[in-house]
């Protein structure tokens, strides 16, 4: 054996061996092969004629090595009872098990002791660790990757460093992400550089995912091992003849489990002539198991990001990841808000069937949250069917303009899908849809608010109280797009016209505000727009 | 490259190199894929001690984003192991400062110090704690996780020999491993934590779980409550900021104890008001839950009678509060955008329970429920009266708490 390098061995035993199960044999023959594999125990194979088939029970579990192939299982039937996947074979080794092929070996389960005739070869078992640059890198370098993508580079620079003639490493993660199956990261030799692709789940439904080599990694079916200077192909997968027409020698895919029992992929493609020797294949096993780490660390951070950006919105989702997770008096800004109803919720959800309601709700989201994202909003809340959000206003000198102009923009974007597409949508006879949104301007306390270990970051503060009963006048006034007197105000830059399309129609005063209000009424469209007839009265 | 019937091989050398470099194999191979702390320190007690560590006690402690928990504590001693949470206030603390811990987290350096010859004074309360149930030699070392954080793990033994070197290089070297086999899992129970910090923890753990999509919903019963402090907008106009904070959060403090303390969950703050669910498993549930619910409330209330007094002899005005319950179908789940989500109910018994609690302000109740709720627990409730609700076509009985 050599030293530092993971080999197979097989070789004969001498004389009679029988297997026993408690006190009884189970199989016993004179032709019994010896396995022995770098730094595991001796192994031993017995022809299949020395086994009474009516003990065995085939069963479905089938497990991988890139040195032997695959084993198929059976169980076994002992005076104990039926020991589960007791007893499996290679029934079609790779060449390095070729003497093994169709014999049978036992777990320690059935094979509670063996018997030797003649005493057996010396057990010689390869002194542990094997340690080499590339698992030390492993173990201590690999750490300093920030992100995946360097990850994947710098582990194939150091599988090339170390001889193995890798010219194609990918890796596929799953994600744990709204619209996003996985990621796909491959890094190929001749151009050093990482390509990222990311599969939407419909990926997996897909007839050419299905028919691929990670397809079977992943439904935890052991790994593939194919070298492509053979005639037929036992992984007969389409990306494996791509590769090869590449120029490729040798193919492996291999799990990456992740400790919460998620099966990643890890997959490499040879262009050495011999392909992948049995040494590089035991280095390259060896790191599998070290380098899931990283990615695993790596990929769970970026599922925390994205967990808090799918749920507390981008800007708030940073905060956090910052730290700002206490709840404290928050910090004070200028914003400009926003405040997005339904009309009609109750009767809209009483009426319509369960999944109509849903599926409509869910296209109001899509049609409210993209303009407003898409403006440099951030949405910080859904109550039922309304939203809320905001956008910031920075201390650049035009900023209070700009944003109070980008979140009109957003609010007369959302409005015109909804009136186009939503509000066609609906059964003639059923309730309406009619939206309204509001918009104010003012300072929002921006922070965490809750109980101790229950947290929202939001804002608080008058201006969005005002902003939220301002919403309110959408219905009585019949317009759809309401604005304050301080928006108006900011939008014009302080100029005393009106900006387009925008009308007075009246001051209000609100419940539990005090000073009476200038309010104000935009339309969706830019084009001339003629207010309604009904104004609003004051409070009495 | 395991088979299921092929077995590691034994320790048949006793050099600390192949013996460390077994134990640091099964770190990162077998003992990360646990995904559970407990796990990986039991089986790490148990090599180290097959290897000849005289081993009586191993604590290995990470940090935790969560608002009141500062990190997370996993401790091996010979009668079992355990984990629990390192509450946050523990830094202000002497347990903390001068500890052991506190050394080789903020020095990244080893600490080691024999226990039968501690200074009164100069050697800290942990110790002492250590020699007096019987320790005899005590080492602490850092581990470096991949995001650049340094957590701490110690070591006791009660060998009055102590550690030998070797024991040592054996618990020197399996610094990297012991991180990579505890850093996924610290790392799940961070994210875990801040998603139920801001998301309940029935959502957060659905969204572990893997509900991460929109549509991914349930329909299911359950009690859902509405509370808020009544009144609250017009007279908090002319409260300074932070008292209008400070009032909000008392009583979110509140209604999350009560809520929680019955296993309701949080799922969203409104202005002033808190929007809970009360999920329920099966018929014979129902009952429970309602009265569940209805504790939650009388709770609530006397909760913020207390604090009121409170508030009072401070000379801040007093907090009303009014709940509405109701029991029904709802739609548990991701609504949102296909990016941006929330994990809420909806449906119309969401929009009953608000409206319920809405008519608090008119009855002048501090706590109302539906037929459906106080037919379930009759004893709790009584009748009052019809009433009118915005986009409801039936008038809708209410009822108050006897």
């Amino acid at each position: 054996m050599n030293n530092n390098k993971y080999s197979i061995e097989i070789g004969d035993v001498e004389g009679e061996v029988k297997v026993l199960h408690g006190g009884r044999p189970v199989a016993s023959s004179n032709r019994v092969r010896v396995l022995r594999e770098t730094r595991l125990a001796d192994c031993y194979y017995f022809p299949s004629d020395a086994v009474d088939p009516d003990i065995l029970v085939p069963s479905d579990q089938k497990t991988f090595c890139p040195f032997k192939g695959t084993a198929s299982y059976w169980h076994v039937k002992t005076a104990s009872g039926l020991k589960e996947n007791g007893a499996w074979s290679y029934q079609r080794p790779l060449a390095e098990a070729r003497g093994i092929g169709g014999y049978l070996a036992f777990t320690e389960e059935v094979a509670e002791e063996y018997d030797f005739a003649v005493s057996p070869p010396e057990v010689r078992i390869e002194e542990s660790h094997i340690s080499s640059p590339l698992s030390d890198w492993v173990l201590r370098g690999a750490g300093n990757c920030k992100t995946r993508r360097e990850l994947v580079r710098m582990l194939g620079h150091k599988l090339v460093e170390a001889g193995i003639g890798v010219n194609r490493l990918a890796v596929v993660l799953w994600s744990l992400h709204p619209e996003i199956a996985g990621t796909n990261l491959i890094w190929r030799r001749d151009t050093d550089e990482v390509s990222l692709s990311e599969a939407s789940y419909d990926l997996l439904d897909d007839p050419e995912f299905v028919n691929s080599p990670i397809y079977y990694v992943s439904k935890a079916k052991g790994g593939v091992r194919q070298p492509l200077t053979v005639d037929t192909f036992e992984f007969d997968y389409p990306i494996i003849h791509e590769l090869k027409a590449a120029g490729a020698t040798d193919y492996v895919a291999m799990p990456l489990p992740f400790s919460d029992g998620q099966i990643n992929v890890i997959t490499m493609a040879s262009d050495n002539e011999s392909g992948f020797s049995t040494a590089d294949l035991g280095q390259i096993f060896e790191i599998v198991g070290t380098i899931g780490r990283y990615f695993e660390v790596l990929t769970l951070r970026k599922n925390t990001r994205t967990l808090l950006d799918t749920y507390l919105g981008r800007r708030t989702g940073k905060r956090v990841l910052n730290g700002d997770i206490r709840r404290g008096l928050g910090e004070d800004i200028q914003a400009v808000i926003l405040f997005s109803d339904l009309r009609n919720s109750t009767r809209l959800a009483e009426e319509l069937p369960r999944d109509h309601y849903l599926k409509m709700l869910n296209r109001y989201y899509d049609m409210v949250l993209e303009p407003i994202s898409e403006n440099g909003g951030e949405v910080l809340k859904f109550i039922g069917d309304a939203v809320l959000a905001v956008f910031p206003i920075s201390d650049l000198a035009d900023d209070r303009s700009e944003q109070a102009t980008l979140a009109l923009r957003s609010a007369r974007q959302a409005m015109r899908v909804v009136e186009e597409k939503l509000e066609k949508s609906l059964p003639e006879d059923g309730p309406p849809i009619d939206m309204g949104i509001a918009l104010h301007i003012g300072e929002v306390t921006y922070g965490n608010i809750g109980s101790h270990d229950r947290l929202d970051f939001t804002v608080i503060g008058p201006a969005v109280n005002l902003a939220s009963r301002m919403e309110g006048l959408c219905k009585a006034t019949g317009n759809k797009i309401i604005l304050s007197g301080e928006f108006v105000g900011a939008l014009a830059n302080d100029s005393d016209s009106l900006p387009q399309n925008i009308v007075a129609i009246g001051s209000h005063r609100f419940d539990g505000i005090g000073s009476s209000q200038e309010i104000y009424a935009a339309s969706s469209l830019d084009a001339d727009f003629v207010p309604t007839d009904a104004r609003i009265s004051p409070v009495s | 490259m395991f088979q299921s019937g092929e077995s590691a091989v034994g320790n048949h050398t006793t050099s600390s190199e192949d013996i460390a470099a077994d134990i640091a194999n099964w770190l990162i191979g077998e003992g990360r894929l646990f995904g559970d702390g407990l796990k990986v320190v039991e089986g790490l007690a148990a090599r180290l001690v097959a290897s000849g560590v005289p081993l009586s006690r191993m604590r290995i402690n990470h940090q935790l984003a969560n608002p009141l928990i500062v990190g997370w504590s996993t401790v091996w001693t010979t009668d079992g192991a355990s984990e629990n949470a390192i509450p946050a206030s523990i830094l202000k603390t002497s347990a903390w400062h001068g500890s052991p811990f506190q050394y080789v987290v903020q020095n990244r350096a080893t600490f080691r110090r024999r226990l039968d010859s501690l200074h009164p004074v100069d050697d800290h309360s942990v110790l002492h704690e250590m020699a007096d149930a019987g320790g005899a030699d005590f080492f602490a070392m850092a581990l470096s996780f991949s995001d650049g954080s340094t957590q701490g793990a110690s070591f006791v033994t009660k060998d009055p020999r102590g550690f030998s070197d070797r024991d040592l290089e054996i618990l020197g070297s399996l610094r990297d491993p012991i991180a990579a086999a505890m850093e996924p899992c610290a790392q799940r129970r961070s994210m875990r934590s801040l998603l139920a910090t801001y998301l309940g923890r029935g959502p957060a753990k659905e969204v572990a779980e893997g509900a991460i999509r929109r549509g991914d919903l349930v329909h299911m019963d359950a009690v859902v409550m509405f509370s808020d402090l009544r009144g609250f907008t017009a007279k908090s106009a002319y409260w300074s900021e932070a008292e209008l904070i400070e009032a909000v959060n008392d009583y979110f403090e509140i209604v999350a104890e009560a809520v929680h303390a019955r296993d309701g969950d949080i799922l969203k703050f409104l202005g002033d008001g808190v929007l809970s669910v009360f999920p329920v498993s099966g018929v014979k549930n129902q009952e429970e839950r309602c009265t569940g619910a209805a504790e939650t409330a009388i709770e609530i209330r006397a909760n913020l009678h207390a604090l009121n007094e409170r508030r009072q002899s401070e000379g801040k005005h007093p907090l009303e509060t009014g709940t509405g319950i109701h029991i029904g179908q709802v739609t548990y789940g991701n609504v949102g955008s296909r990016d941006r989500l929330d994990f809420t109910v909806i449906g119309p018994a969401v929009n009953l329970a608000s409206r319920v609690q809405d008519l608090c302000k008119v009855t002048g109740d501090s706590v109302l429920a539906t037929r459906a709720v106080a037919d379930l627990v009759p004893s709790l409730f009584r009748s009052t009266g019809m009433h009118t609700i915005r986009g409801l076509d039936q008038d809708v009985e209410t009822f108050a708490l006897i």
